[in-house]
Parts: C-alpha cells; structure tokens; sequence
C-alpha cells in the first residue's frame, strides 16, 4: 500500500476508507429495504389481506425480516462502518488486518444478513426475538464478529494516540458485549450437522431469561452503547466543539456498563421468572434512567453556544434530535418497566410504540446525521447535492415518527385497559378479537407515519447519490452567508 | 495486508466454499441446502476478490 | 488452597457491595481534579483528526 508523510514526519500507510464507503453503501440500501418491509407489515396489520395468502409473505415471517433488517442490516452497518472511520481517525491509525481483512467483515456481515433473511421467509427461526436465525447462521456471525473486534482492538492497539477517545470505549464495549451475549444466547445442540433445526441447550425459566437477557443487552449494548459511540464522535465533529464534559461522557460510560447487563428481567414481569428477579430488573432499569440522561444533556450541551447550528445545519438538526429521541426513549423505558405500568403496557402496542421511539428517533436520527456528515468527506465532495433536501428529510420522517408513536400510544393503552375491564358481573367486558377491531383506525395511523419515514428515507438516498456523483443543487442557502452548512475542509 | 496474511485468509475463505458444498451435499432440508450453495459462492467470489485486488495492488505498485 | 477457596465464599456473598466499590472508585477517579488538562485535551481528539496520513485529498 502506498505510504506518505503526516505531520509526524513518519510513514504511515493511509486510512481504509474504501471499507466505510462499502458499508455506508449498505446502511442506505438496507435502511430502505427495513423501512419498506416495516410499512408493508404494518399495512398487513391493518388489512389482513396484504399478506397474499402465501406463507412466505405472512406476519410472522417478515416480522423477523423487518426488525433484522432495521437494527442488524441497517443499525449494523451504519455501526460497522462509522466504528471502522472512527477508530482510525481517533486513534490515528489504518485499520489493523489490512484491506482483506475489513473486506471479509464487510462482505461476511452482508452474508450473515442475506442468509438470516433467507431462513426467515423461508420458516426457519429458532422463535427467540432478535436472535431468530438458526445455529448455522449464528456460527457464521460469531465467525464474523471475531474477525470485526480484531480489526477493531487491533487498531485500538496500534494506535498512535495515546488517549483511546470515549467513542472507541463504546465501540468496544458494543462489539465484546455483543460477543457474549450472541454467543451464550444462542448455545444449542442442532439436531442435525446437516439440518437448520437445533434445540436451545437452557429450557423453561431460565430459557426465557437468558433470552431477555440476551433481548434487552441487544438494546442495551448495539441500539445504546454502538450509538452513543456515534454521537460521542459526531455530534463534537459537526457543532465543531468538543463534547460538553468529557468526564461526564466516562461516568456514563461506566454507568450503563454497570447497570444495563441486570435490567433484561423486566421484559419477564408477572411471569414464572421469581419476583425477586423481577423487582432486580425494575430496579436496575429505573436506575439507569440517570447516566442516560446525563449522555443525553452531555449530547444536548454540546451545541451549547452553537445553537444557531440547529437553525442552519439540518444534519445537526438530525444529531441533536436524536438525542433528544434517546432521552424521551430512555425515560419511557424505566417507566414501563415499573411492574404497575407493564402490567398495562406489557403485550400491548405501546411496547412497539416505545421501542420504535427508540429505533427510528434515536437509532435511525443519529445514523442519518453520520452518514449525511460523512458522505462529503468520503467522497471528497465539497458538500451534500442538497441541504434544503436534508430539512425535507428530517421534517418529512419527524412527523412520521410523531404519527408512529402517538398512534401506539392511544392503541396500546386503550387495547391494555380493554383487556383488564370487567363488567359487573365479573365477566371480561370485551373479547379478544373486539380489541383488534378497536385498534384499526391506529394501525392505518401507524402505517401512514411508515410511510412518511420512508419517503423521507427514499429524499435522503436520492440526495446522497447526487452528492456521490458531485451534483450541487442550484438553490437558496440555508442562512444568508451559508454558514456551517458545508463540512470545513482540513487547511 | 502482508501477503501472508492475504494467503492465509484466502485460505480460510476457500475452507469456508468446501464447508458450504459438503452441507449443500448432505443437506436435509431446502434451506440448509440453499445455505451450503450460497457459503460455497461467498467462498468461491471472496477469494476471486482477494486475487483480484493483489493483483490490482501488485500492478499499482510496479507503475 | 482452601484458605482461599473460604475468602472467595465470603466475599462472594458480599458481591453487590465490592462491585459497587469499584464502581464508585471509577468515578472518584474519572473526577480527580488533576485529570482536568487531561480531559481537555482528550476531548479535543475528534476535532482535530482531519490530517489524513497517507492520502492526499482529491478534492
């Protein structure tokens, strides 16, 4: 590889950032391909019919589609790949294994996402949520995911700064957590070497709470932790100003790393898993209410000073509301894990209601704020095709999310209380089938703010491969001096 | 990458296409089938891709 | 041997309490005042990561 001078006067060999830009790529194609999916399932829930008779098109079969989809497809490489241009730059050195190495993360991750989709439309799921892929799938990403945390540590490792930056410590903590709890969640014993079908090697209780400990560290540690490293690097990057307190930043760190690994069980409320391990769960999940707030106000405070940035810079705008998506989401979430509120709320729409605050304010926000930041410089462009395209964007999915949200607010409490109200003789008032009726007009609401997220979804593409070609669309700036709106080159 | 590094992983990759055609060989059902044909081709294109591009670089750094 | 396979029983009854030790001395440590400079500087990393080694810009 070709080997210059940087201002240390050493050769040093180039940045990798043909791997960032493969997986920037990705994160557009299977952000759209998640979005799509989620519309078309939340329509099937509304109009049965949608799902065309066929098993391979039914609920059942692409809801395991779409929320891989979103979170390993889309989520995944978007962590993927601004981990891959974040350890370099903040530790100052090329990825560690060289091209061929990142070349077989990248390709293998897409692997792994092509065959868990297969075995899903194809019947084949081992029924855990968010780890549906059988054991031949698993090996594959644990093959994968090792390969990933050696290109990653081994830059870690190389680096030729001496402090790792707190969005590495992230990083890290996102890649060996998910590690461990992909690889204990997803111990079996396949009946066949030869076959898809396996048999989990826990059974009963303790089955269900390796699964939620498992289910609830995925948010923890990919859709939490994997993102926060995002924010910790660009939010700073675009406000062009360190992060508010970087202490603040450690002491959250260490927080969610102590706390988040105990909360699983309140997914388990009123179940068969002992009480005691129920009120640990809740306990520990309102705990964690605190160090995420004190992420989200270190985000938020970032821009202190710069909050013009919000009125000129729509890709602030992106970062900055998705920190504030974190902060509702993460309060929300300690509320319901309260064992009097999930007992409304649990098996209810408000849990996809609080988990899509979550995934499309917060996790999607963020990924479209990095990649929108990051496609100028990979592609050495001056400046996106279109800032007035990024405001549509982000105006167009807002309102998406606030119809997604507030729809399955309305459904998930009114389908809770449907479900606890007795006539008086002691009967259960409504049947099962009069609640589904009653959370129609949602479900269509539901659908509509889908919709609203893919199309702003489908303006970002459009926009990103008009700046990849090196269009520059002919309009008015965002402020009259145009200020802050293009990326500051380096000189 | 040093050549080793790209040769070993070659390696690897041209192991993982075997495995996917002994799984598809004695498959017993259409997606473990499906699966063993596809680890096959990711194996087979992965290492066409790492040849292709040790060439491409070898021929970069001699002009 | 079996001296510390006892310490290791007693202390692993009181692993809420060590756990919380060490996390309380992470954070006593994150705040010592005479890491400030440090922080600082850290903190500064991501702003000035733009001199890329290696390659020259295209644009």
């Amino acid at each position: 590889m070709s080997a210059t001078t940087a201002l240390t006067g050493r050769p040093v060999a180039a940045y990798d950032e043909d791997v960032v830009r493969l997986f920037v790529i990705a994160t557009m194609f299977w952000g759209i391909i998640a979005f799509t999916a989620g519309v078309y399932i939340a329509f099937q829930l509304a109009f049965p019919a949608l799902n065309l008779g066929l098993e391979y098109t039914t609920f059942g079969r692409l809801r395991p589609l779409h929320t891989s989809a979103a979170i390993f497809a889309f989520g995944g490489n978007a962590l993927l790949g601004t981990s891959f241009y974040v350890v370099q730059r903040t530790c100052r050195a090329p990825l560690f294994g060289g091209w061929a190495l990142s070349r077989f993360v990248f390709w293998g991750y897409q692997f792994f996402i092509v065959m868990a989709a297969l075995g899903y439309v194809l019947g084949v799921s081992q029924g855990r949520e968010y780890a549906e892929p059988e054991w031949y799938v698993d090996l594959w990403l644990t093959l994968v995911w090792v390969a990933y945390l050696v290109v990653f540590l081994g830059t870690v490792l190389k680096r030729r700064e001496p402090h790792i930056y707190v969005a590495n410590w992230f990083y890290l903590a996102f890649i060996i957590t998910i590690a461990v709890l992909h690889i204990v969640n997803n111990l079996a014993m396949p009946v066949s070497l030869v076959g898809t079908k396996s048999y989990s090697a826990a059974s009963g209780v303790q089955d269900a709470l390796l699964q939620w400990w498992y289910g609830h560290n995925a948010v923890g540690f990919f859709l939490t932790a994997g993102f926060l490293g995002m924010m910790y690097y660009f939010v700073p990057k675009r406000a062009e100003r360190p992060v508010y307190s970087y202490r603040l930043s450690i002491i959250h760190f260490w927080a969610l790393i102590f706390l988040y690994i105990w909360a699983g069980p309140h997914h388990l409320h009123y179940t068969a898993l002992p009480d005691w391990a129920q009120t640990l769960g809740m306990t520990f999940s309102i705990m964690l209410w605190v160090p995420s707030w004190g992420g989200m106000v270190n985000g938020i405070m970032t821009l202190s000073g710069a909050w013009d940035k919000l009125r000129t810079d729509p890709v602030m705008r992106f970062l900055v509301t998705s920190v504030a998506f974190y902060g509702m989401s993460t309060f929300e979430g300690p509320v319901m894990s309260i064992k009097a509120v999930n007992a409304l709320s649990h098996y209810t729409d408000w849990t996809i209601g609080h988990v899509h605050s979550g995934a499309l304010g917060w996790v999607a926000f963020i990924s479209f704020g990095a990649v929108y930041d990051l496609v100028p410089k990979l592609w050495h462009r001056k400046e996106l095709y279109s800032m007035r395209l990024v405001g549509w964007h982000f105006w167009i999915s807002t309102l998406g999310i606030v119809l997604y949200i507030t729809s399955m607010w309305v459904s998930g409490i009114m389908q809770g209380l449907m479900w606890r109200a007795y006539d008086h003789l002691g009967f259960l008032q409504y049947s099962f089938v009069e609640t589904v009726a009653a959370m129609h007009p949602f479900y269509v609401i539901r659908g509509l703010g889908g919709v609203l997220f893919l199309l702003g979804a489908l303006i970002m593409v459009y926009n990103l491969v008009r700046t990849i070609r090196g269009d520059v669309r002919a309009e008015a700036p965002m402020t009259p001096a145009n200020r802050a709106t293009a990326p500051i080159p380096a000189e | 990458m040093t050549p080793t590094g790209v040769w070993l992983l070659g390696g690897v990759s041209t192991l993982l296409g075997l495995i996917g055609l002994i799984l598809a060989a004695g498959a017993q059902d259409a997606t473990i089938y499906l699966f063993g044909l596809s680890l096959f081709g990711f194996g087979i294109l992965f290492t066409f891709g790492l040849m292709r591009r040790s060439f491409d670089l070898a021929q970069e750094d001699r002009q | 041997m079996e001296m510390f396979q006892e310490i290791a029983a007693v202390l692993r009854g009181y692993w809420g309490l060590w756990l919380m030790l060490i996390f309380v001395g992470l954070i006593a440590w994150t705040l010592r005042p005479s890491a400030r400079q440090k922080h600082r500087d850290a903190s500064r990393i991501p702003l000035e990561d733009d001199q890329e080694p290696g390659r020259e810009r295209k644009d």
